[in-house]
């Protein structure tokens, strides 16, 4: 592309995507007159927003529709850093980040800023360890890059990589699910299972004909519309509660408020405290009561209260699997340079930062709400909102003390609730509740449509193609790519089914999974000529293995610990695992060929290209010998 | 012959003197970040007796709002010092934006 060509394409982006904001708030300014003046019915607003978001997401999709190979599993590498970060940052931005954060740090206070910290910080560390060298290697996928990097053993450690990367894409995208699930019955009355089988025909509409490019250009308009859902509900709340709609300036006089509420409630003054949260197999029982099996007894382990332990490990945990989740690494091959890589990291950790920054007022402002106005009210007339919510299970109300009114202790709400149920809570207008919908949805389809995308590439690309039928043509790999999202996708809802804890926990999981494989590997692969095959592929092993481990062993059983690490820190364990595993058997076997070497040498330079040939059937090894020897 | 093989040593060197401007460059950063991450939450309890801007507790503050905001900035100056100053000082100009 000519500078001309492609200033003109990133002004096309701007001008496309900047209209398709303004429509988008006007168009919430018109069906909210309607609703107040004209009483538009709350099917039709509900309707409305999610079949129009999803017509939007179908026909980016389709008119997105390729056969390139360049275009399919990487954007055609045209994205400038600005949408890239947008993307990135619809792609992160799950049902965890938009439902249950909010909600998780409401139910734990001071204890839940970890998931705060814990995504964003990753950041910095891809931006300074990962994403100039993941673009200047630029190739499809990450098992890419560990066959690459460590070929005196390719095979091994591809097959490896790809298991890792199913197995952490999986969890994640399961959680998602979930999100997707609760949505779409609580909004469409509909059956959770079928809300499921709703939400991923969605999945597959984004992604299923353009892969990556239609994924990339649907996410940047699933960014505009989540993060307007987001800070809508919000600012309305602030302006309500302290006159300024400036909800993260503002949400300090809603701390200082349900520090006094609790006082006078007298409940312990916890929200703002630090380290109170105890260890405990609730979620375990929950999820086998719901499957009809009779759950183990209600273990608490308080031993930990109070000790910064688990606080810690797991912000770290969640930094360091932020940069080994593939799902997030391959958005670095998708711009066109190493220096538009640095910036986009920036970027995405801007448009991040945005709903992270916002998170806590949600959740100051809600529990602020719930303590004002709810408690203290006698239950018989209590408004429809708790009726309505009640029918998902997800809310109940139990009058432990007989006194026919509320205290805070007898509301039991599943915090995955209170994002969507805030602004019918607050009185807002039921407009504001359908965005919220419509938001969530974008987030969740947005994060799953880029996790079934690296399970169809592990398999299609690193099992098929690589490892089993080198000569497949384009079109059996795009076939068996589309095949295993739907794939994917039926699984996913499958293992969605038992809720097996909150989706933030669900998705710290996949964080310790991929903080236990990819992160050190990767690392190392990149900052230490020394490591070579057997050591990535023991410490990618030993890691991953260890960290299931611990996370199946406390999951179910909150007195194994060390440390008072729950199953949410698993990744720790796996993470020291690996490294140790990679450095010992590195330094007793033999080191990386020269060629290897010179790899990495290649990388730490931040122009040119490392393969020249676009053609993943060919062996670029020679040429890129020859090109670094020059050097 | 001899003038190839002194240009390799040359370009040789001029890389080692990127990759540690480079390197350097990085642990500052990173050094802040950990201190920003690490080195508030065990006295959060005790700053949280100190109330800023509209109400917040300090140590639920620096949580919530100060270190994600570092995090932020210290990811940009990173982008800009390397491809502003660092990347052309040694000669290295982007590619593939035309």
């Amino acid at each position: 592309m000519t500078r001309t060509e492609w200033r003109a394409w990133e002004a096309k982006l701007y001008k496309g995507y900047g209209l398709f904001t303004l429509f988008l708030i006007a168009f919430i300014a018109i069906v909210m007159f309607l609703e107040l003046n004209a009483g538009l019915p709350r099917g039709l607003i509900a309707m409305l927003f999610i079949v129009l978001s999803f017509a939007l997401y179908g026909v980016i999709g389709i008119v997105n529709f390729t056969r390139k190979f360049d275009e399919y599993y990487v954007a055609g590498r045209k994205v400038p850093a600005f949408f890239n970060g947008m993307a990135t940052g619809a792609d992160w931005m799950s049902a965890a980040s938009f439902i249950s954060m909010a909600g998780t740090i409401w139910l734990l206070g001071y204890d839940g800023l970890a998931y705060i910290m814990g995504w964003t910080g990753g950041y910095v560390i891809l931006a300074l360890f990962f994403a100039p060298y993941i673009r200047k290697f630029g190739q499809f996928t990450i098992p890419d890059f560990v066959a690459a990097r460590f070929a005196e053993k390719a095979g091994t450690a591809r097959l490896i990589a790809a298991i890792c990367a199913i197995l952490t894409s999986f969890t994640y995208v399961t959680a998602q699910v979930v999100g997707v699930g609760l949505i779409m019955s609580r909004f469409f009355g509909v059956e959770y299972v079928l809300g499921c089988v709703l939400g991923l025909a969605g999945v597959v509409l984004c992604s299923f004909l353009g892969g990556m490019k239609s994924i990339t250009w649907t996410q940047v308009a699933q960014y505009i519309i989540l993060i307007v859902a987001y800070l809508i509900p919000v600012s309305m709340l602030s302006a309500r509660f302290t006159g300024v709609p400036i909800s993260e300036l503002m949400y300090g006089q809603a701390l200082q408020n349900i520090t006094a509420l609790e006082q006078a409630q007298g409940l312990a003054t916890q929200y703002v405290q630090p380290f109170t949260t105890a260890l405990s197999n609730a979620s375990w029982r929950t999820s086998l009561q719901g499957l009809g099996i009779t759950p183990p007894e209600l273990v608490t382990n308080r031993d930990w209260i109070g000790t910064p332990w688990e606080y810690m490990a797991l912000t770290l945990c969640l930094m360091l699997g932020t940069v080994g989740l593939p799902h997030i690494l391959i958005r670095y091959y998708t711009v066109p340079n190493p220096q538009a890589a640095r910036m986009s990291v920036g970027w995405s950790l801007f448009f991040i930062y945005l709903l992270y920054f916002t998170a806590p007022a949600y959740a100051a402002f809600a529990r602020w709400e719930m303590l004002q106005n709810l408690v203290g009210q006698p239950i018989a007339s209590l408004p429809e909102w708790v009726a309505n919510w009640g029918q998902t299970g997800l809310l109940t109300i139990r009058d432990a003390n007989n006194d026919g009114i509320l205290q805070f202790p007898e509301l039991s709400i599943v915090a995955d609730l209170i994002v969507l149920s805030t602004p019918e809570i607050a009185g807002l207008p039921y407009t504001v509740s359908a965005l919220v919908a419509a938001g969530g949805l974008a987030a969740a389809l947005s994060t799953a449509d880029g996790l079934l995308m690296v399970i169809a590439t592990a398999v299609s690309h690193d099992i098929y193609a690589k490892l089993i039928n080198p000569n497949a043509s384009y079109g059996t790999r795009f076939m068996i790519s589309r095949v295993m999202i739907l794939v994917g996708a039926a699984l996913a809802a499958l293992a969605a089914v038992p809720r097996l804890a909150l989706i933030a926990q669900m998705v710290a999981w996949a964080f310790s999974m991929a903080a236990s494989s990819f992160f050190p590997v990767i690392l190392l692969g990149i900052f230490w000529r020394r490591a070579n095959a057997a050591g990535a592929i023991a410490g990618m092993s030993g890691g991953m293995i260890v960290c299931i481990l611990y996370l199946a062993l406390n999951y179910t059983n909150p007195y194994f610990t060390i440390l008072g690490l729950s199953h949410l820190s698993a990744g720790i364990f796996g993470m020291i695992v690996n490294f140790a595993l990679q450095i010992i058997v590195s330094l007793a076997t033999a080191p990386p060929p020269v060629e290897i070497q010179r790899m990495v040498d290649d990388l730490r330079i931040p122009v040119g290209e490392m393969y020249e040939d676009e053609d993943p059937r060919s062996t670029p090894g020679a040429e890129r010998t020859e090109r670094v020897a020059e050097i | 012959m001899r003038d190839a093989s002194r240009d390799r040593d040359d370009r040789r060197a001029r890389l080692e003197a990127y990759w540690k401007e480079n390197f350097r460059l990085i642990v500052i950063l990173t050094v802040i970040w950990a201190v920003v991450t690490f080195a508030h939450p065990p006295f959060a309890a005790s700053l949280n007796r100190i109330t800023i801007l509209t109400g917040f507790p300090l140590g639920y503050w620096l949580s919530s709002q100060f270190s994600i905001t570092v995090f932020v900035v210290l990811i940009f100056v990173y982008a800009i010092v390397m491809n502003k100053v660092i990347d052309p000082k040694y000669g290295f100009h982007k590619e593939g934006e035309g």
